[in-house]
Order: C-alpha cells, then structure tokens, then sequence
C-alpha cells in the first residue's frame, strides 16, 4: 500500500520540481535543493526517491532527446501529478498547523 | 569541459542497475565542474543503493541468485578439481607427490593450485553475469557475502591457531584463496558489456 505522508526529503523533490517548471530532470532538481534549500544531495538519493513518488503517483517521468554533453544519454523530465500538488498542499497544512501555537518559534530565529 | 573519471564510469554502467538517465545526470554535473571526488562519491552511492534496491525489490530474484551462483560454482569447482587432479597426478608432476609431508617443498604447489583457481573463477562470475545481467551488481555482492559467511567459520579457527607455523601457511593460503573467490567473479562481471537501459523500461514496480 502506498505511504500517505511524504517525507522531508520527498517534499523537497516536488518542491524543487514546482519551482524549475518544465525543465525538471535530476541535475536542475539537485541544483535547486542544494542552492535553495541548503542541503547536500547525492543523485542517486534523488531518483531513488523519484522512482518512490512515481510508483506512488506523485510524478510523472518522460524522456527527452539524448545530448552529447551527457555522454549521449537522454534526459528523464519529472512533472507533478495532481495528486502530487494534493500531497505537497496536504503536509504544508499538517506542517503549518504543527507550526503555530509554538512559543519557542515565535518572534525571529531561535 | 571536464571529463568523468573512466574507472566510475565504467563500474557503475556495469555493477549498478541500468538508469540511463541517472547515468547522464552524472556525466552533465561532471561537465559543468563537479569534482572527480564528487563523482566518484556518487557512483559509489548508486552502485550500492542500486543493489540494496533490487534485494528489497526482488527478494526472490536475490535468492535465485544466491542458489545460482551456488550450484554454478559447484559444477564448476567440481570440473576444475577433476582437471586439476589428473594434471597434477600425470607421471611429468610425479614430483609433487614426492613433497606430500614435507611443508616447505610442497608449500609452492599449494600456492599454484590455489592460483589456478583465478581463471575458473573469472569464468565463474562472467556466466553468473549472463545469466543475471541487468542485476549482475546484485548477484556479485550476493555471492560475495555468501562466501564470506561460508568462509567464516574456518577463518575464526585458522585466526585462532595463528600462532603455530603450520597454521600460519594454512592461514595466509586461506586469505589469498578467499581474496580470490571475492575478486575473480567481479572481474568477471566486469569483462561482460553494459546492459543499456530501455527508455520504454522506465515503469516502476
């Protein structure tokens, strides 16, 4: 049965996907995690958890032409599904709940 | 523009499982300046998630494999003792025979015989790669940890005895016929061409 939650990570992917628009294949997403959301990532890491979301209905996967800058090798372009944005709106709602009433976060950084 | 290192290239187009994509994610990030650290971490990373994947994935596929290999060796193991032994038993090496008991004339052919098992072995891990080719990474490692569990036992004795002289060879033959049976299947996995990964292949499970 599929997970109904996404985890950090997940949400960082289809995040990272929403923000780069049509042109979301591994390199871009890694890009963006690393550069906005200040984390390190390996590749792999990134299409293990893709694959996930995909088996899950998350996303949606299609290949490009291949290019000689990747060795000849086709891009793989990652969309969000509907059911993907319904998760991403789903753990921002559980996340900003969780959020609020919280006196130790309140008034600028801890 | 600069160029990935072969050597990883090379592992992970024929240990990890075919991702054409992932493949030339790699060798973009590689071209815009990565590091030849930074690949190589990578590489490292797919090779292993890669196998531990396919165990979770396909646990029954993992076990085929490990039986596989098992009988595979047998058959083999059991055809090369039978060459082996008729060669060794001919009249030319009747000399051999002549050292049985006598440790230090003998320990050379010791050293032969567990050397001679290197091309059976090769021979070995490149069928067991025809025979599991897109997960060939998996069956190696599988393979592997088995001989490493069938190895143990005798290991912790041999390591237990280390102390006498007799054991001391016993033990060193032991270490380099294990590094053997480690090493020789992966070059043999090595030596068959890459699987390229089907664009219409790319459905999950």
């Amino acid at each position: 049965m599929a997970r109904q939650h996404l985890t950090d990570f997940e949400l960082m992917i289809l995040l990272a996907i929403l923000r780069i628009g049509q042109d979301a294949y591994g390199v871009p997403i890694a890009r963006e995690i690393e550069q906005t959301g200040k984390r390190s990532v390996l590749l792999g890491a990134i299409y293990t958890a893709l694959d996930r979301l995909e088996e899950n209905g998350l996303v949606t996967s299609t290949y490009g032409d291949p290019t000689p800058e990747r060795g000849g090798r086709a891009k793989r372009f990652f969309k969000v599904t509907g059911k993907g944005l319904k998760a991403v709106k789903e753990t921002q709602r559980a996340f900003t709940a969780l959020w609020s009433g919280i006196p130790q976060l309140k008034g600028g950084t801890a | 523009m600069k160029q990935p290192p072969r050597l990883a290239t090379f592992l992970v187009e024929r240990l990890a499982p075919p991702n054409e994509a992932l493949q030339g994610d790699l060798t973009e990030s590689c071209h815009l300046g990565s590091s030849r650290w930074w690949y190589w971490r990578q590489s490292v990373w797919i090779i292993a998630a890669g196998i531990y994947r396919e165990i979770r994935r396909e646990p029954l596929m993992a076990v085929r494999a490990l039986f596989t290999g098992i009988g595979l060796k047998g058959v083999l193991g059991y055809l090369w003792n039978r060459f082996w032994f008729g060669l060794v038993s001919r009249p030319a090496f009747a000399f051999v025979e002549s050292t049985w008991g006598h440790r230090e004339l003998n320990e050379p052919y010791q050293w032969l015989s567990a050397s001679a098992a290197i091309p059976w072995m090769i021979l070995f891990g490149w069928i067991l790669t025809r025979l599991y080719r897109e997960h060939r990474g998996m069956a190696v490692f599988i393979h592997a940890v088995w001989v490493i569990i069938w190895m143990g036992p005798r290991a912790a004795r041999l390591i237990a005895g280390a102390d006498r002289p007799e054991v001391l060879l016993n033990l060193e033959l032991f270490a380099f016929e294990t590094t053997i049976a480690l090493i020789a299947p992966l070059i043999g996995a090595l030596l068959d061409e890459p699987v390229k990964s089907s664009m219409s292949n790319k459905t999950v499970a």
